[in-house]
């Protein structure tokens, strides 16, 4: 069943096509990876899909419902969470309090229950506490719940921001590099974390340079190129395809 | 939210019962103007605090909403209005204004939002001068009658002093609940990380109308106050000076902490005092101590505490875990 349903969707910035009239669907519960060339427009996919750019022409719609040109904050609201390329967390603050603000969507007590302290600001409270202490306990971090960002390891930062956008309680998460400038076994661990989402139910999206390990991680993959979509297949299927050969490795190399 | 220590507690504590049995030690007529001055420029400092320090936006236009809570006041109080009344009319006003203003301008970032504030700032000075029907121009406002409570004239130093601390510790208790709250959290990513707070479902732009007006608020019942207790005011209450000098309290005292802003404001003033007999080469040595601050101290007084309590609880826990680190180390 399509999650994530991305039909003909373009994105032009002045004369450059990003994006060129690219369809695919995510599937609940899989792990759906995006790979290309650097400029093949996939940071810019999970930009529009996220809201931050406005599609130029095309539709998202997710479980049916049409989320185009939501904003960024909507489209969170609607179960879509993301990390970014460079990691990006609130880095003046600790990692417990990260993750509340990961879940404070969730919430809904305003300002008056705030200066109150009503029962539902207990209510969230309580929530929040959960969640932050679930997702530590997911991501391996308890031990770091009152450290600040800045004291983490490069993959500890990592994990953390996979685990903000986890606290959110997404449908489908969208990660854009979660293993960029890791060694190859912070890499491994990153891996297990990510197959360990998809088998707690949400769906992944994921995008990744690092061939080997995306095609024993991912269940289908979407290749693209020069803001095209070229492939489309499980692991298997795109490592035999003639066009993702050439695209990655040039011409002479088609057999 | 996740870190409240129990000291802090006892920090407040104590701070109140010495605020509480301030008035039987001090005598000195003039020492008290100067603390109930410093107390209402504290709730205009912890309220700067709330908008720049924990929402990292940069108004400096808090002069122009303490101006309006100030000739807002004054004129309903004027009118016939009880200061009971007048009081929260006028901080509601001020709130408002803040909402009109902050609509276009917390679209702009950065230095762009500080300039904008800044010009609104130096509007309402205009403003205030130039509607002499109502605000007396450049005479200003006089004869604003003392608050009252029953029979009870706050014309004493010390009814004042307990009139100001009552609203200074109401500032300081919305501002605490704010602070750690998941809302508080909400301005604190603002400030931080904001296309970050967006992307997880935060309304960026709606926490920082909330942190505005809430700031705003306070500001103009910092000036409903301060023009009850002065009885006349003129344009200068808009002043950018106001603005400048409980920026400086933020920065000494330190940005982002609750006493911080307290702190500087009774700190600056008071060192101000004793420094008098240097005249104007007072405000050299202020320079210095300013850039000597920011330059070592970057997050202020409260702020250097703050990192060395960090520092000095981390050292603990690692000799008691034998050198593991973190908390669940012992288990």
């Amino acid at each position: 069943m399509a999650l994530l349903r991305i039909n003909n969707l373009t994105k032009r910035f002045e004369g450059l096509m990003a994006v060129n009239d690219v369809t695919f669907n995510v599937n609940a519960g899989e792990i759906l990876a995006i790979i290309g060339p650097n400029g093949a427009g996939k940071s810019s996919i999970f930009n529009l899909i996220s809201g931050i750019l406005r599609p130029s022409s095309g539709g998202i719609h997710l479980e049916g419902r049409d989320i185009t040109g939501l904003k960024p904050h909507q489209v969170a609201q609607m179960g879509i969470a993301r990390t970014f390329q460079t990691t990006s967390l609130f880095n003046q603050l600790r990692v417990a309090d990260n993750l509340a603000i990961g879940y404070k969507l969730r919430t809904g007590s305003g300002f008056w229950s705030t200066i109150f302290h009503t029962p539902r600001w207990k209510q969230d409270k309580e929530k929040a506490t959960a969640r932050v202490m679930e997702v530590l306990a997911f991501t391996g971090l308890a031990n770091k719940a009152f450290d600040f960002v800045s004291t983490l390891s490069q993959e500890e930062q990592k994990r953390l921001a996979i685990g903000v956008a986890l606290a959110s309680q997404p449908k489908i998460l969208l990660l854009d590099e979660p293993t960029g400038g890791l060694i190859q076994e912070d890499t491994d661990k990153i891996t297990r974390l990510v197959e360990k989402i998809r088998d707690s139910g949400i769906t992944v999206c994921i995008i990744e340079h690092k061939m080997r390990m995306i095609m024993d991680l991912a269940d289908r993959i979407v290749v693209l190129n020069y803001g095209n979509k070229l492939a489309e297949g499980t692991p298997g299927e795109i490592s035999k395809n003639p066009a993702v050969i050439e695209a990655y490795l040039g011409r002479e190399y088609v057999a | 939210m996740a870190v409240k220590f129990i000291r802090e507690k006892w920090f407040y504590l104590l701070l109140l019962a010495v605020s509480l049995a301030l008035p039987l030690v001090i005598t000195d007529r003039y020492i008290f103007q100067i603390i109930i001055m410093s107390m209402v420029f504290s709730i205009a400092t912890l309220s700067m605090n709330l908008i720049l320090g924990y929402t990292g936006q940069a108004s400096l236009a808090h002069a122009g909403f303490f101006a309006i809570g100030a000739y807002g006041l004054g004129i309903m109080t004027k009118a016939g209005l009880s200061f009971w009344l007048a009081l929260p009319a006028a901080s509601l006003l001020s709130a408002l204004v803040g909402f009109i203003i902050g609509l276009p301008t917390l679209r702009t970032r950065g230095s762009y939002f500080a300039i904008v504030t800044l010009c609104f700032g130096v509007i309402v000075y205009i403003v205030i001068g130039n509607l002499v029907e109502i605000t007396g121009g450049q005479t200003g406002l006089l004869g604003i009658p003392l608050p009252q409570l029953g029979g009870l004239v706050f014309n004493t130093h010390k009814s004042q002093y307990y009139l100001v601390l009552a609203f200074l510790l109401l500032t300081l208790f919305v501002m605490h609940r704010l602070v750690y709250s998941l809302l508080g959290l909400g301005f604190m990513s603002v400030r931080n990380n904001e296309a970050l707070a967006e992307s997880l479902g935060i309304n960026t732009f709606a926490t920082k109308i909330i942190s505005f007006m809430t700031a705003n608020f306070f500001a103009g019942m910092a000036g409903g106050i301060y023009a009850s207790l002065m009885g006349s005011i003129s344009p200068s209450v808009a002043s950018f000076s106001h603005t400048f000098f409980w920026l400086v309290y933020l920065m000494l005292g330190g940005v982002a902490t609750l006493a911080g802003p307290i702190i500087g404001a009774f700190a600056i003033p008071v060192l101000m005092e004793y420094l008098q007999f240097l005249q104007e080469y007072r405000l050299i040595i202020f320079g210095a101590l300013l850039i000597i601050i920011i330059m070592y101290f970057p997050r202020g007084l409260m702020g250097g505490i703050n990192s060395l309590r960090d520092k000095l609880s981390k050292a603990y826990k690692l000799r008691k875990t034998g050198g593991k680190d973190g908390i669940t180390a012992n288990k």
